[in-house]
């Protein structure tokens, strides 16, 4: 926690200097050129508890590397977004935090991550324990071919939970909590592929927020939805706030505003800026971030 | 600001002032527009299917009517011929052949007069046809001016000729003859030659007859010479220049003298007083009215022997005739025959159940004696005192045996009361005890409700019952079950070993070099032909595993009674058919595995799932109907073996089921199979179709049964496959994917 603490000052010590510069250099060009440019980290940042340190994250997809000293903390109980041009590494971050780049076998690692404390890189970590304390939802809703009770309560089955009490409990509040509930309560064992997709995606938070994870992972989790069932997963996303730690991936600058809390803009790899949505949105400290979510490249 | 919008082009406003380029469309050509339709491949790609689906549906249509009717019962015809033949029996087979004049060498006098007969119409309308033609007008067209000088030579001789001796006379003609040949050397000597090959030695009066017609049509032809003052001239050795001229023409329009004809071939059969099954018959070797179905021509299908066509003269009680009309026969036959029918089971229940019992017990003492003396050397004590008391127990249980053997004499002795005499169409008799006969059908007195009874009752014996007559006749039962069982044992041995080693490549091992061999290596082994399988199979599981087996477990009965394990049965050609069907499930479901889309595997375990209860959760029950198509392949592929079940177990006839419900001992010895026995050698419809077809006796009459057999087989594999696709659907339906 000291160094929670700490990092955020010295964040804002190079974000002042950054800001000193306005104007004078172009980030963007210089991460084209391959310079090292440090992120702008907005000081109200530092003042949450964090769940999810992030320090000097490099990864490599064999020779190219994807990511390139991330540093920022992830407050607890808020909603962080990440947002960027495409291909700028969202989707990487996040998945380093549950380590599924471990699928990849090309992938390699720098720096560490924290969750509440706890190494997530270190080689010695138990990846599968690590993974439970975790929830993700997918682009595209990925429900698995069973029922949707079975579906829900997958995380515990895997655990090898038995009871069927303990099971019905956290289904309902899973579904209900995925505002789900209503909608399928009647046909709980029917197939979960017979769900439209929204409800399939909800289905998928339901899975994720089942096992009563530390912090949860969205990874564009409306882009294959229409605004009706988008509206109600930020409606959701909404109610989750407070209860669980939200890092969610969006291409969406408008649900980037409306839903979370806090805004870390990415680009190429690198952390561009990173602060309170309000700000970010209303009075970024860079013109780049500026440029960004007025839609004026990318 | 303006830095990044010029940073980024394609948010540039297009400005007015710019000029404006020309923009590049696609065009269609007229002439591209059938082939842009695609109509071109789906006339290609629909003609494919179609001559896929007709060849494949043409197959099995012949097959299925073939099988069908081969049990419909025929009627009985009989034929008198010509030459003083008188047959009974059923039409068999219909053959068309074509009569030429050829056919007419060295056949008897009463037949060739006949056959001569049949030809005569079909020169003359040859002849016709020539004279029809174009061809002799034009051909004399080009020889008008050769031949009216020939004959005008001919007509100035005349009277000299008339005039002059006999040898002058001679000459003369030889000379004119002479003369004109070398004028029409190119076609007189050319077709001379080929006539004489043509006609043979044949010189009977009506061929003699039917080139006269010949000749005399050409005369019409030549109208305008003076053939009949021609001919005057020559009254020696004309007709062979007509003959030519006529034969030349015939050569130009390529038509040889062939008239189609019909023959038969009858099933008369009474094979131990004829020794023939069959007799071909033409049809105009059949008298007029020569062909009838006369109402009490029976057949008999015996149990031994082979069929019987006669008529039924006496049903006799102890040798004494009770019947002799036989319509009265029939009446009284039906109730005496099932009743010794019946008997007849019984005895033989006795014998196999019974009887067999008592020889196992006997066989599992003797070896167990041998295995004592095996172990302990033939002069022990332990050995003869093992000996005095397997004495013994023989000697306690002899009555046991006599008895059993009375009780089956008894029945006999019974049966043997009961026989019916029968008149063959040649005027023997014969005399038929009814236990052995297994089918009485006097087909011609049948009204159809009765045939449709033959029909079933023969359908049931195909299937339920043993075979007969070398496996010509009867039913294929124990081919059903074998094929059945091996068919079980191979998926029971397969399915598991594919599914893993598929898990194993396509979910643990790395992508590299060795795996990609391996799965060169697994999709080659798919195209090794199925008789090295055979040949493996031999070597390895038979004589290397079996032989092993053996020395272990059975050397004392190896050494006495031959190989257990040792040689080919059940065990070893299921798991020869599981080697050879590896690749198609491994195949199958590697290819179903890979299509588990990744997110799936991705959800899972980000849920924390290990690898192996991800596979075990999610991949396997999506992959499982791709599995399921895997293992229908497979057994399909299994059941329809032949090849190597040749030379692994398959028999053409097997003593025992592979399954005997009387006998729960399993084999001799410590290995405990139930009521099972995995190394008997075993009967199989695919290897039954060969021997049926190609290897029995009578090949001829079993022919029938090579179709009801291969249906049968269609049948069975095509069961096992509708019920796996039913199971796959099943699945599908619980695993089915729904599109948003
Ligand atoms: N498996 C991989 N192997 C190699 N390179 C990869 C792989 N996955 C991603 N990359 C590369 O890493 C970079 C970051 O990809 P990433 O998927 O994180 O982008 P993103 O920000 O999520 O983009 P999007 O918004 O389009 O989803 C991209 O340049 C991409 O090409
Ligand atoms: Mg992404």
């Amino acid at each position: 926690m000291i160094s929670n603490t700490e990092q955020p000052q010295s964040s804002d010590a190079t974000a002042n200097a950054a800001q000193g510069d306005n104007g004078k250099i172009n980030r963007l060009e210089m991460i084209t050129r391959g310079e090292h440019v440090d992120a702008v980290i907005h000081p109200e940042v530092a003042k949450h508890n964090s769940v999810l340190d992030i320090d000097n994250v490099c990864l490599w997809y064999g020779d190219k590397q994807a990511l390139f000293d991330i540093n920022m903390i992830v407050p607890d109980g808020q909603v962080t977004a990440l947002i960027g041009p495409s291909g700028c590494g969202k989707s990487t971050l996040l998945r380093c935090v549950n380590r599924m780049n471990d699928l990849i076998d090309s992938v390699r690692l720098g720096g560490d991550m924290r969750l509440n404390g706890d190494s997530i890189f270190s080689p010695s970590v138990d990846v599968i324990a690590l993974r439970k304390r975790m929830g993700m939802v997918f682009q595209k809703p990925n429900p698995f071919p069973m029922s949707i009770f079975e579906n829900v309560v997958y995380p515990l089955r895997i655990d090898g939970e038995r009871d069927r009490n303990v099971l019905e409990e956290v289904c309902e509040r899973a579904l209900r909590g995925a505002a789900l509930w209503g909608e399928v309560k009647d046909r709980l064992h029917e197939s979960g592929l017979g769900l439209s997709g929204g409800q399939q995606q909800r289905l998928c938070i339901a899975r994720a927020i089942a096992s009563d994870p530390e912090v949860l992972l969205l990874d564009e989790p409306c882009s294959a939805l229409d605004p009706i069932a988008t509206g109600k997963i930020e409606d959701l996303i909404d109610e989750l706030r407070g209860d669980y730690s939200i890092l969610i991936v969006t291409h969406n600058m408008q649900q980037a505003s409306r839903v979370s809390d806090f805004t870390a803009f990415m680009y190429l790899g690198h952390l561009i800026e990173y602060g309170p949505t309000v700000s970010l949105f209303t009075k970024p400290k860079l013109k780049e971030t500026e440029d960004y979510v007025m839609g004026r490249f990318g | 600001m303006s830095q990044a919008v010029e940073s980024n082009p394609s948010i540039e406003p297009a400005s007015a002032d710019e000029p404006k380029l020309p923009r590049a469309r696609r065009r269609v050509r007229p002439g591209a527009s059938v082939i842009a339709q695609g109509e071109p491949m789906l006339w290609l790609t629909g003609g494919g299917l179609v001559i896929c689906f007709l060849m494949v549906v043409s197959l099995l249509l012949y097959v299925l009517w073939q099988g069908m009717t081969t049990f419909w019962p025929q009627p009985i015809a009989q034929v008198e011929t010509i030459d003083g033949r008188t047959l009974l029996g059923e039409v068999f087979a219909y053959d068309g052949y074509d009569l030429k004049l050829s056919s007419l060498t060295g056949q008897p006098d009463a037949i060739r007069s006949e056959l001569e007969d049949i030809l005569h119409p079909a020169l003359q309308t040859i002849v016709q046809e020539v004279v029809d033609s174009n061809l002799l007008s034009d051909r004399l067209e080009t020889n008008r001016a050769m031949i009216q000088k020939a004959v005008a030579t001919q007509v100035q001789l005349a009277p000299a000729v008339q005039q002059s001796a006999p040898e002058t006379r001679k000459a003369i003609v030889d000379e004119i003859r002479t003369t004109l040949d070398s004028r029409w050397d190119d076609f007189v000597t050319r077709f001379a030659g080929e006539l004489l090959a043509s006609v043979g030695d044949v010189s009977g009066d009506s061929l003699a007859g039917a080139w006269s017609v010949a000749a005399s049509q050409a005369e019409t032809a030549l109208g305008q010479l003076d053939v009949a003052e021609f001919r005057k001239q020559f009254s020696e050795g004309d007709d062979a220049i007509y003959s030519i001229w006529v034969r030349e023409a015939w050569t130009s329009l390529a038509m040889p003298v062939a008239v189609p004809m019909r023959r038969r071939e009858f099933r008369t059969e009474n094979f131990e007083l004829t020794s023939e099954h069959f007799n071909w018959v033409s049809d105009f070797e059949i008298k007029p009215d020569g062909e009838s179905f006369p109402e009490w021509a029976t057949l008999l299908e015996r149990v031994e022997g082979g069929r019987f066509y006669g008529f039924p003269a006496e049903l006799r009680i102890d040798g004494e005739a009770i019947e002799t009309e036989p319509a009265a026969i029939w009446a009284a036959f039906p109730k005496l025959h099932a009743e010794c029918r019946e008997r007849w089971i019984e005895g033989k229940e006795i014998d196999e159940i019974e009887g067999g019992a008592f020889n196992r017990r006997r066989e599992h003492d003797r070896l167990a004696l041998i295995e004592v003396g095996y172990q302990h050397g033939k002069g022990s004590d332990e050995y003869l005192k093992a000996k005095a008391a397997l004495e013994e127990s023989e000697q306690a249980h002899a009555p046991e045996y006599q008895e059993i053997r009375s009780r089956i004499e008894e029945l006999n002795r019974w049966n043997s009361r009961y026989t019916i005499l029968m008149k063959a169409i040649d005027g023997q008799e014969k005399e038929i005890p009814l236990a052995e006969i297994v089918r009485a059908c006097p087909a011609n007195h049948f009204a159809s409700g009765e045939k449709w009874n033959v029909y079933f009752s023969r359908w049931r014996e195909f299937l339920f019952d043993n075979p007969r007559e070398a496996n010509s006749e009867g039913g294929v039962y124990p081919a059903i079950f074998g094929t059945v069982v091996m068919t079980l044992l191979m998926s029971i041995a397969v399915v598991p070993f594919g599914v893993l080693a598929a898990l194993y490549l396509r979910e643990y091992a790395k992508a590299g070099l060795v795996v990609s061999s391996v799965r060169i290596a697994i999709n080659n082994l798919a195209g090794v032909p199925s008789i090295v399988f055979g040949v493996f199979g031999v070597g390895f599981f038979c004589y290397m595993v079996g032989g092993t087996f053996d020395e272990v477990f059975y050397a004392a009965k190896t050494a006495d009674a031959g190989p257990t394990y040792g040689t080919g049965g059940l065990f070893w050609a299921s798991l020869t058919l599981a080697l050879l069907t590896l690749p198609v499930v491994i195949v199958a479901t590697e290819e179903a595995l890979s299509a588990v889309p990744r997110s799936m595997r991705e959800g899972s375990l980000a849920c924390g799932a290990t690898k192996w209860q991800t596979i075990r959760r999610i991949v396997l029950p999506r992959a499982l109907p791709g599995i399921m198509t895997g293992t229908i392949l497979a057994m399909a592929r299994g059941a329809g073996e032949v090849a190597p079940l040749m030379l692994v177990g398959a028999v053409k006839l097997a003593p025992h089921l592979v399954v005997d419900l009387h006998d729960w001992s399993g084999s001799f010895g410590p290995l405990p199979t139930g009521a099972l026995h995995p190394e008997r050698s075993f009967m199989h419809l695919g290897f039954h179709i060969f021997d049926l077809g190609f290897q029995s006796q009578n090949s001829e009459a079993a022919k029938p049964m090579v179709y009801t057999t291969t249906l049968l087989l269609i049948g069975i594999i095509a069961v096992m496959n509708i019920a796996a696709i039913w199971l796959r659907a099943q699945l599908r339906k619980k695993f089915q994917f729904s599109q948003f």
